[in-house]
């Protein structure tokens, strides 16, 4: 898939080098869940097979993307279908140095296209920790809606912390291409 | 396990369970308030289900509520350990709405969850035309936290309905 500065891709093993050495550092975990820490080679072997297991199974289409301009990867986008309500979850990362330059806006708008197109949803939706202000203007400026926030959903292993989550979502319905 | 309130008790489903199960749920109001009650609710259904619960996954807990030794409906809770948190499911048959038997089950899941199980959080979801649930959860003093758009699509009806995310916290209930 193609936006105007980007191209989202399958991940491929000879990614492992540059997803390991985005996920140094603490900026990235601060804002994710479930990811390993420290993050090691070993890690992001076994994160680019689940995906093609996630894709076999229909439960998760994860892209790497890919900066046009230079062809370097800059983070990682998801969408996990959960085909029985139509719904799907979008989620996403990328390398502090690619942040604030709206390419997650840019790749967030491209993975809604595709999942109310390709995947037949009926609902995307984005959870987001709230300090995480940068990710609810993302989930904002692709045109999803706030739902509420959920107090205290996740423990969050890297900080020690239950975290509040910020509900947002899009529907087929309002959705414009 | 068993669990008692002031008029309830709590316990495993039994096998014997199944007459009672099978003749509250032929009210269709049931099935069109949750997700996951079938309807029509044909024979054998109750015995596939119990079954089905007689050995239930580990952090999953499933009771009958019954008052005077009658199976009055049912309420379950699964745990996900990581995150300590617990999500409620229940229902009641028809002739016991209005009378916080409801209430009164839940309030009991939310004391076993935070005092016996150590969660930290405790949530249900309910349609968001189902004011009797959501009152259920208001009167525990669980806050409405979000409105979840077409979240779910409901089998029996065929549409996709709106969800209302109550949640209560250890902090709060303590």
């Amino acid at each position: 898939m193609q936006t105007e500065r980007l191209i989202l891709r399958p991940l491929e093993m000879n990614d492992v080098d540059t997803i390991t050495d985005l996920l140094q550092g603490d900026d990235i975990h601060k804002n994710i869940q479930s990811l390993p820490y420290p993050y090691t080679h070993t890690d992001a072997e076994n994160f680019i097979q689940s995906t093609y297991e996630e894709r076999d199974k229909g439960t998760g289409y994860i892209f790497g993307i890919i900066r046009r301009e230079d062809g370097v990867l800059i983070g990682v986008t998801g969408i996990h279908p959960k085909a029985s309500h139509r719904r799907a979850e979008l989620g996403y990362w990328l390398g502090k140095k690619y942040w604030g330059q709206g390419y997650m806006t840019e790749v967030a708008r491209r993975i809604i296209q595709y999942g109310f197109e390709e995947l037949d949803l009926n609902r995307i939706f984005a959870r987001c920790y709230t300090h995480n202000v940068a990710s609810a203007k993302v989930m904002q400026k692709a045109g999803m809606s706030f739902e509420g926030t959920v107090r205290q959903e996740i423990y969050h292993a890297f900080s020690g912390e239950y975290k509040d989550c910020h509900y947002y979502s899009i529907l087929k319905g309002e959705w414009q291409p | 396990m068993i669990l008692s309130t002031e008029r309830l008790i709590l316990r495993p489903f039994e096998m014997s369970d199944a007459a009672a199960l099978h003749a509250l749920l032929q009210d269709p109001e049931i099935a069109n308030g949750v997700l996951k009650v079938p309807h029509p609710y044909l024979e054998g259904m109750a015995e596939e289900w119990i079954q089905s619960r007689l050995s239930p996954p580990d952090d999953h807990y499933n009771f009958a509520i019954t008052c005077d030794g009658l199976l009055i409906g049912a309420i379950n809770m699964w745990v996900t350990p990581q995150h300590k948190r617990g999500g409620l499911g229940y229902w009641i048959g028809k002739a016991y709405w209005g009378q916080n038997y409801m209430t009164e089950a839940v309030g009991r899941i939310i004391q076993y969850g935070f005092e016996e199980l150590d969660l930290n959080r405790i949530y249900a979801e309910c349609f968001a035309f189902n004011i009797g649930s959501a009152r259920v959860m208001e009167k525990n003093g669980m806050k409405r936290e979000a409105y979840l758009r077409q979240a779910v699509l409901h089998r029996v009806s065929g549409e996709l309905r709106d969800l209302i995310v109550y949640g209560i916290l250890r902090c709060e209930y303590l």
